[in-house]
């Protein structure tokens, strides 16, 4: 293998995974909060990539729709993905655990960060824990916890759970 | 982020559908009229959702496989079930003479000659008991579904096929999924022939019989435009004259699979065509 940290004509250089790593990039969340990030970290992010390419930023970032408590949990997400040491056992653990905390409207504001920031795994992962977590409820359930209000009329409602009887067996009650 | 609704992306809602069994997600059909329409009109969402059922169904066919041998190679894997039919206690009730006929795009056709019909869908557990046909009587008997990701519901036809005293003509009966009903039409074939009873083979929405002396094949398409017209198929001389048929998605081409004395061949006929070896 070619020795390291040096360049061709022999003198020594700090690795470019180094360079980027150790420079650091400002996000700004929705209520204000500034976090300081590390580029290699950031850059998992494919909406934040983007935005350092294009170079728009002048080094803050702002994240309008992004509040800071959820900014905060996406950039540990983020620390630990880009960590040199991190294998992927590690990692899987570290989700594992990271999620796990997570009540459903955290993992909500969570998904919506994943998507709007594009980080694949993390949005598939939270998608998943939301999806394991409301598969067996009821639309009772649904509604109340994604705050959605139906606008069914009650005769509409009673026609869908005819028609499609079978889907209402074996839901969860509503008391967890 | 706290605005009215929690997910007030339908990225998100659609990604989370996605991943859902049908069960959750025909239920959560009712709650609210977005969600309604995202399930059962969506072509995105119905294309990627039935795309990911079936490899979902894929994982389940391995669970089969891994049982047998003994050697779970995915512990995540569920164990293959026996499905039970709330709705239907009598499809348990064992009948000597229940018949599994056949198959298409997913639904099964059970039951047993001569009146009495099910449609099975392994994935919604649904089983529908159909109306017995206005005549009695024991023949062949098959379901085709239309293979259709546009709609949510599963659309299909039941025909019954039946040997007229004229031998260039058969009767059908024909149950529609959409109407409910039994309808019955006569067929006309060019030449004359004689229909085996034995089930069809249902490909591509097409229907294909044998006759009793497998030396010709009788076609039928229920949505050709030309009406009450079956299609009589010489068949290639083989060894062993039974053979199989399918066709292609694409262009529909006919295959037919044959064993003969030295060799298996494969003959292929393009839509409106002579067969070729």
């Amino acid at each position: 293998m070619a020795p390291k940290n040096k360049n061709p004509n022999g003198e020594n250089v700090v690795p470019e995974v180094q360079q980027k790593k150790t420079q650091a990039l400002i996000l700004k969340s929705s209520d204000g909060e500034e976090f300081s990030i590390s580029k290699s970290a950031a850059g998992l992010s494919v909406a934040i990539k983007n935005m350092m390419e294009d170079d728009c930023a002048g080094g803050v970032i702002p994240l309008p729709l992004v509040d800071g408590g959820t900014l905060a949990r996406v950039i540990t997400y983020l620390n630990k993905h880009a960590e040199d040491g991190a294998s992927d056992e590690d990692k899987r653990k570290f989700d594992e655990e990271f999620l796990s905390g997570m009540e459903v409207d955290v993992l909500c504001d969570v998904a919506l960060a994943g998507n709007y920031l594009d980080i694949r795994g993390l949005f598939h992962d939270v998608c998943q824990r939301i999806v394991n977590g409301m598969k067996n409820k009821s639309v009772e359930w649904v509604r109340k916890t994604f705050r959605i209000e139906s606008d069914f009329t009650a005769e509409e409602e009673e026609q869908i759970k005819k028609e499609y009887a079978w889907a209402w067996e074996g839901v969860d009650s509503d008391a967890d | 982020m706290d605005a009215e609704a929690k997910l007030d992306d339908m990225n998100v809602v659609m990604e989370i559908l996605i991943r859902l069994p049908p069960k959750s997600v025909f239920r959560f059909i009712s709650v609210s009229k977005t969600w309604e329409k995202t399930i059962s009109t969506d072509p995105f969402f119905l294309r990627s959702y039935s795309r990911r059922q079936n490899s979902a169904n894929r994982r389940r066919l391995l669970a089969i496989l891994e049982n047998k041998t003994k050697q779970p190679l995915d512990p995540e894997l569920p164990p293959a079930q026996c499905i039970r039919f709330p709705d239907n206690p009598q499809v348990e009730i064992e009948q000597n003479d229940q018949f599994v006929f056949n198959s298409s795009n997913g639904l099964f056709l059970t039951g047993f000659l001569p009146s009495t019909f099910h449609v099975v869908n392994p994935v919604t557990k649904k089983c529908v008991a159909l109306p017995p046909p206005p005549i009695a009587c024991k023949t062949s008997v098959a379901i085709m579904c239309e293979d259709n990701f546009s709609e949510l519901k599963a659309n299909y036809i039941v025909l019954r096929a039946q040997q007229s005293l004229q031998n260039n003509i058969m009767q059908i009966d024909t149950y529609s999924s959409r109407t409910g009903e039994w309808t019955r039409s006569v067929l006309v074939a060019t030449g004359s022939f004689e229909l085996s009873l034995k089930t069809p083979t249902v490909a591509n929405g097409v229907f294909h019989w044998n006759t009793t002396d497998l030396r010709t094949m009788v076609v039928y398409d229920p949505n050709d435009s030309v009406k009450n017209h079956v299609q009589l198929i010489q068949k290639p001389k083989c060894r062993s004259q039974l053979g199989e048929v399918t066709r292609s998605t694409t262009d529909d081409i006919l295959w037919l699979f044959m064993i003969d004395t030295e060799h298996w061949k494969l003959f292929m006929l393009p839509k409106g065509g002579e067969i070729a070896g």
